[in-house]
């Protein structure tokens, strides 16, 4: 059999595997590891194995991963998520559809602190849902919302899928996090219109909340300020120099910790909370990336990707057309998978095409994780839907299943317009980068 | 069967501690570290401890990670099977898991040893490779025991069924 069929082989064998429940992270290595070794040899295969998951589970710069969920999770912990609903309601809540709006900018300001979307959209589900339904919100526009805001945090640095990205591609993660600032605040901005847009269509859908005064709006912006300090330490230190990501995210940890424990809203049983919890996330993308490592390897044997790579210049095609293609491939995979386990399975088969057709590796990064955030609303995997429905049910406000896919609708088309303006517009993503480096 | 039960439970609780500590430890060691520097006294060797004490918190969290069902599965096709059709895949699924990490667990203790034998220590410190790659080893058993013993819970339950 030659490389390049068994590689294929390899590939769908992986599919199957899939659809019987093992792990992700498992089948991969499980594949990569017989494909290796039929390819080279048992004991290449035998190495490869231990090797892999020694290097990746000791890699210095893997360490940043459990740092930023850690702090993730402290932050989760200690009720920053509130304070910031508190502050974005006194500013737009006397809107039409401003609790809904507020909600989307909560979501991209503990973005900044906290890099896990299903997190994200806990949080907001049982901050923001009871807001909304107390002001006679619609389920669909309450729920919506909030399921497709928690994935901004997926692009707000610091953002797990961006380190793991920079990690399997070799660029630089400070980069990464600072091209997805603007792409990020876009996000918000079209997510607000799409609200804005709902509610002057339809005013039943949103109406307007309580009008508060200039002081106590003043008085709330204090409600920003743990995110203010705890970002500008991670990110501005990291982007001047002073910080390696790992370091900057140990300040990270060390700040939300220090605030938390300085106010009381951290007591032992919390912060052991957030690390077990930090344990088991943590564990699950390192193993993600170990056999990631491995397949990566195997298809490297076979070529695949190179081959790919190849294939796809030698069409002649516009450079635009196969990153539209890519794209739609990526939209319809994130529908079935997890958006960490689709860029760590993917990776190795389209970067080489990508940077082949001469795109810039950060911008594809930005533009991989936008789509996958669609995978977090999606069905009929979509996660945050999920947390959402089961979010709502247990703080009685028994939202439907179907009225939340339903919400998520127009949020979606916003994603996809953002998307198609960061790909006519490139400088979107990399002028801050450009800037900065 | 009960006395694997009884000694993997303790010991997963005593890991997931211990593995919460060393990602405490992380951070801290990387704060001393930068506080250090700033007062020209920065912790000697902080990266290869703070790289051991994270490969050892993830080795540690196996076992927690797998009982708590962290790991991502595509689960869109088995919700379709009937409850006793899902268990019996089950049943080879998690075989095939058992066997994977028994094998990752003897080549990892296969790579402490030559290790061990060509006296690898890390740059700084000098620490002994070999004791980190023996540990991870050590990890790696309890999650196959783990494994293992979802096999036997398996066959346990059919035969008081």
């Amino acid at each position: 059999m030659s490389p390049t069929t068994l590689g294929i082989t390899g590939l769908l064998v992986m599919i199957l595997l899939f659809l019987t429940r093992l792990p992700v992270a498992h089948v991969m290595a499980m594949v990569g590891f017989v494909g290796f070794s039929l390819l080279t040899s048992f004991k290449g295969g035998l190495n490869l194995l231990a090797k892999s998951y020694y290097e990746v589970f000791t890699s210095y710069g893997l360490t940043t991963i459990p740092l930023f969920v850690l702090m993730g999770q402290l932050a989760f912990n200690s009720g920053i998520s509130k304070r910031l609903y508190n502050t974005a309601y006194c500013f737009l809540g006397h809107i039409r559809g401003g609790l809904a709006m507020a909600t989307v900018a909560t979501c991209t300001a503990f973005g900044a602190v906290c890099g896990s979307s299903p997190a994200t959209a806990a949080t907001m589900a049982t901050v923001g849902i009871p807001e909304m339904k107390r002001y006679g919100y619609s389920d669909k526009l309450a729920a919506g919302s909030v399921a497709s805001g928690g994935g901004l945090g997926m692009i707000m640095p610091p953002s797990v899928v961006l380190i793991v990205y920079g990690v399997l591609t070799e660029q630089s993660i400070g980069e990464l996090f600072m091209a997805g600032i603007i792409p990020a605040l876009l996000l918000t901005l079209l997510f607000i219109i799409c609200i804005w847009v709902q509610c002057r269509m339809d005013p039943t859908k949103g109406p307007a909340g309580e009008r508060f005064g200039t002081s106590e709006k003043l008085r709330s912006l204090t409600g920003l300020l743990d995110t203010l300090i705890i970002f500008v330490l991670v990110i501005g230190g990291m982007f001047n120099g002073w910080f390696t990501p790992t370091e900057a995210a140990s300040v990270g940890v060390l700040g939300v910790l220090g605030l938390g424990m300085l106010k009381r809203q951290l007591n032992a049983r919390l912060i052991f909370k957030s690390l077990y919890e930090t344990l088991g996330t943590s564990c699950m993308i390192l193993f993600l990336i170990a056999g990631a490592t491995v397949f990566g390897k195997f298809l490297a044997v076979t070529r695949i990707p190179f081959d790919i790579a190849s294939w796809i210049s030698g069409l002649n095609l516009p450079a635009i057309v196969v990153m539209a293609g890519i794209v739609l491939i990526y939209f319809l995979s994130g529908c079935f998978m997890d958006s960490l386990a689709l860029v760590m399975l993917t990776i190795p088969i389209f970067f080489p095409v990508v940077t082949a057709l001469g795109f810039d590796p950060i911008w594809f990064g930005i533009i991989i994780v936008l789509i996958t955030e669609l995978g977090v609303i999606t069905p009929p995997v979509g996660i945050n839907v999920y947390v959402v429905y089961g979010v709502s049910t247990s703080i009685g406000a028994n939202i439907e299943l179907e009225s939340i896919f339903r919400g998520i609708l127009p949020f979606l088309a916003a994603i996809l317009t953002g998307i198609l303006l960061m790909m006519l517009f490139p400088e979107i993503v990399l002028f801050l980068p450009h800037l900065m480096y | 069967m009960p006395q694997l039960h009884t000694l993997l439970t303790p010991l997963e609780t005593r890991m997931k501690q211990l593995g919460a500590l060393c990602i405490l430890g992380v951070a801290l060691v990387t704060g001393a570290d930068i506080v250090g520097r700033l007062l020209n006294t920065p912790v000697f060797g902080s990266e290869e401890i703070v790289t051991f004490l994270a490969g050892l918190a993830i080795g540690l969290s196996m076992p927690f990670a797998h009982t708590r069902n962290s790991h991502i599965r595509v689960e869109i096709l088995m919700r379709r099977f009937s409850k006793a059709t899902r268990k019996r895949i089950n049943l080879v699924t998690d075989s095939v898991t058992f066997l994977f990490f028994a094998v990752v667990t003897w080549r990892m203790f296969e790579y402490g040893a030559s290790t061990a034998g060509s006296g690898v220590v890390s740059m700084n410190l000098e620490l002994p490779e070999h004791l980190i790659i023996y540990a991870l080893a050590g990890c790696f058993a309890a999650f196959s025991m783990s494994l293992l013993r979802d096999v036997l819970l398996f066959f346990r339950r059919e035969g008081s069924a």
